[in-house]
This record gives C-alpha cells, structure tokens and sequence, in this order.
C-alpha cells in the first residue's frame, strides 16, 4: 500500500475513535458505556497500528488532522444527528487523539 | 433406540395426520406436549452438536499447549476461554484459535506493553505449530461489556473455558447505539480493502440483522452470510482471490445495507431496547 493510502486508513479509523469517544460521552444510556469505550478503545489501537508504519512529517500530520475532523463531522451528521455535541469537542478529540499516537 | 416422542404421543402423531378425529385427551397432548417438544427439537442444530460432541484427540493436545503458553506468561489469570470457528467446528476447520484471557484485574494500563506480551505469546505458539488470536481484558471488563457488545455476545455464544470460570451475565440488553457502533465496523472498508477485510465486513451486517432478530447463533451467522455471497464468492473473499469487480460489488451492498441499517435503528423507537435470554 502507498503512503497516500496508508494516510487514508489513519485518517477513516482516527475519525472512528473520535466519533465513539464523543458518542460514548453524550449516551443516554450509561449501561452501553463500557461497550463504546471498548469500541473506541479498539479503534484506537487500529490506528496506532496503521500510525506506527510511517515517522510522518509535520504536513502529514496537519493533513491527517484536518481531514479527520472533517470525516467526524461527516460521520456525526449522517449517522448519528441524534447526538448532541459542541462542534469544538471535535477539533479536541482529535487533538488528545493525535497526541496519544505520538507517545 | 432413544425415544423423544412417547408411543402414546406417537400413536397421536398417527392419527392427526391420518385425518382422525382427536378426544380431548388427545388433543391436550398434542398442545401441550407434543408441538412444545418438536419446537424445542426445531432449535437443535444435531449436526453441530454431534460434531461438538465427537472425541477430538488433537484437541485436547491443543488445549494443554495454549494453558500452559498463558499461564506461564500471563500473571493473574482469572479463566481462558477459547473461541470462534476452531472450537465450533471441533478443530475441524479453521485458520487461527481465537483466545480471551480474562485477568483477576487491569493486567497494565500501558497498551504497547500488552501488545507486547501478546507478540510473545504468539511466538511461542507458532514454536508449537499453533496460530493464535489472543486478547486480554480484566474479568471486570468482559462482563460489564457483555451485555452490549455485539462481538462478546457473539464471541463467547459457543466458547468454551479450558481454565478457570467466569460468570457471563444471563441477559443481553441490546440498544440501538450498540448496534449502530457496531455496524461502523462495516464502513471502514474500501475498494483497496483484502477480500478477507470485505468478508467480515459483511459478516459484522449479518451480525448486526440477526441480533435485532434477537438470534444468538454462529451457525446462522455463517450461513447467512454464505446465502447472501454464495459460497464461491464468500470463499473468494475469506481467501483474497475475488476479483475488483466482485469487490466492488459486495462493497456496495455494503453501504447500502448499512446505512439502511443505521437509519432503521436510529429512527424507529422499536429498537430502543433490545432484550435476548442468554441461553
């Protein structure tokens, strides 16, 4: 797989984890809290896994940012309008998400 | 010969489908013994059970190498519990051994040191010629997430623990969110997925369509997802040898299928709750 493709992948799972994170925070349903959390949890270790193939440069990294948040937003209004969140929580999931990858 | 039907019942079969007319006696059997005994016969999947039931000498070989393999590496082993298409068809037919070690507590909050550990016990096990999935959670974890979790419901339905015990909770309290979060799984796929990436892609719908049927069965799973491919297609895909186009296609069922799903459940108020008797 290419580099363009890899970036891909890092970008569609790092959106996954995001979208669990914000829609385990906002559940009306605190019994299927430990279930999201696994999912984001298990999302995330998908990313680090497609994150750790590559040392990215800082534009990789902005670029990986900013097309992930774009997918939350995606993602958030098309198959979960029923979640109820600010739009700035998205920029700082993906920001402590980004952050964890680089430990 | 073992006997399910009495003769008495037997004797009743005969005459209802002879066309005879039932006493009322006959009748009361026929309702309130009979149907309820051919129903519950219905459910039983008899090959399955008797290829379960079937003495495997490998398997027991297998499963002395993989409790010795954790216990020796792991600390705090609460059960090990084995899983998925190696212990459902009796070490018949399968690619690796899908293993869930449950710990007395957090084994460690650093996750590369446990994926670590799990490499390692890995390597081990291909040393003894065994290809194993491995995945470690605090016993605490595993039954606070069963009774949400599509996969642990799905995974832990035909399991069988070779050490220790847990106590998997006996309902299932399923909600549209579960369901919706696990029908995600499905949309990370593309056209530069593996066939394999595909197939379970498809096989996580099927999951998702039998749970809201609250049908708990890996064996309908497989072949749900066997009549919906067919099995050319569905093996093409287990193996990487299907071609762009067959991709492409499943690919769009895919997305189809999903966000039909994902609208279903987020709009009707029917599967706000989801209750299945763990059995």
């Amino acid at each position: 797989m290419g580099k363009n493709r890899d970036i891909k992948s890092v970008v569609v799972l790092l959106a996954n984890t995001a979208v669990h994170e914000i829609v385990a925070k906002h559940t009306n349903r605190p019994e299927s809290k430990p279930f999201l959390e696994a999912e984001a949890a298990e999302y995330r270790s998908q990313t680090e896994n497609a994150y750790e193939k590559y040392n990215w440069n800082q534009r990789d990294k902005d670029h990986i940012r900013q097309e992930a948040v774009k997918d939350v937003k995606k993602v958030l209004s098309s198959k979960y309008p029923d979640v109820v969140f600010h739009v700035e929580e998205i920029q700082a999931v993906i920001n402590e998400e980004m952050k964890k990858l680089e430990l | 010969m073992a006997q399910i039907l009495t003769q008495r019942e037997n004797e009743i079969i005969n005459k209802k489908m002879k066309g005879l007319s039932l006493t009322q006696n006959e009748s009361n059997i026929l309702s309130k013994s009979i149907r309820p005994k051919l129903d519950e016969i219905k459910k039983i999947n008899a090959d399955l059970l008797l290829n379960k039931l079937e003495y495997n000498q490998k398997a027991k070989s297998i499963e002395e190498k993989i409790k010795k393999l954790i216990l020796n590496n792991i600390e705090g082993v609460q059960s090990i519990i084995l899983c998925g298409s190696a212990i459902q068809t009796n070490y018949k037919e399968y690619n690796d051994i899908d293993v869930i070690v449950a710990t007395k507590k957090v084994l460690t909050e650093n996750k590369m040191e446990k994926r670590r550990l799990i490499w390692k016990i890995q390597d081990l096990a291909k040393k003894e010629g065994l290809n194993l999935d491995i995945q470690i959670y605090a016993e605490e974890s595993i039954i606070n997430q069963y009774p949400s979790s599509p996969s642990l419901i799905y995974q832990l339905k035909d399991s069988k623990i070779i050490y220790g015990k847990i106590k998997i909770p006996n309902k299932i309290e399923l909600s549209s969110w579960d369901l919706r979060m696990k029908l995600d799984w499905s949309d990370i796929v593309d056209a530069y997925s593996t066939g394999n990436e595909i197939y379970y892609a498809i096989r996580n719908i099927m999951l998702v369509i039998l749970l809201m049927n609250r049908k708990v069965d890996n064996y309908e799973l497989n072949n749900s997802v066997i009549n919906m491919l067919g099995r050319d297609l569905a093996s093409r895909l287990k193996e990487d040898k299907a071609s762009r186009i067959e991709k492409k296609l499943v690919l769009n069922y895919i997305r189809v299928m999903s966000n039909y799903l994902a609208a279903e459940l987020r709009t009707n108020p029917k599967w706000g709750k989801i209750e299945i008797l763990n059995q």
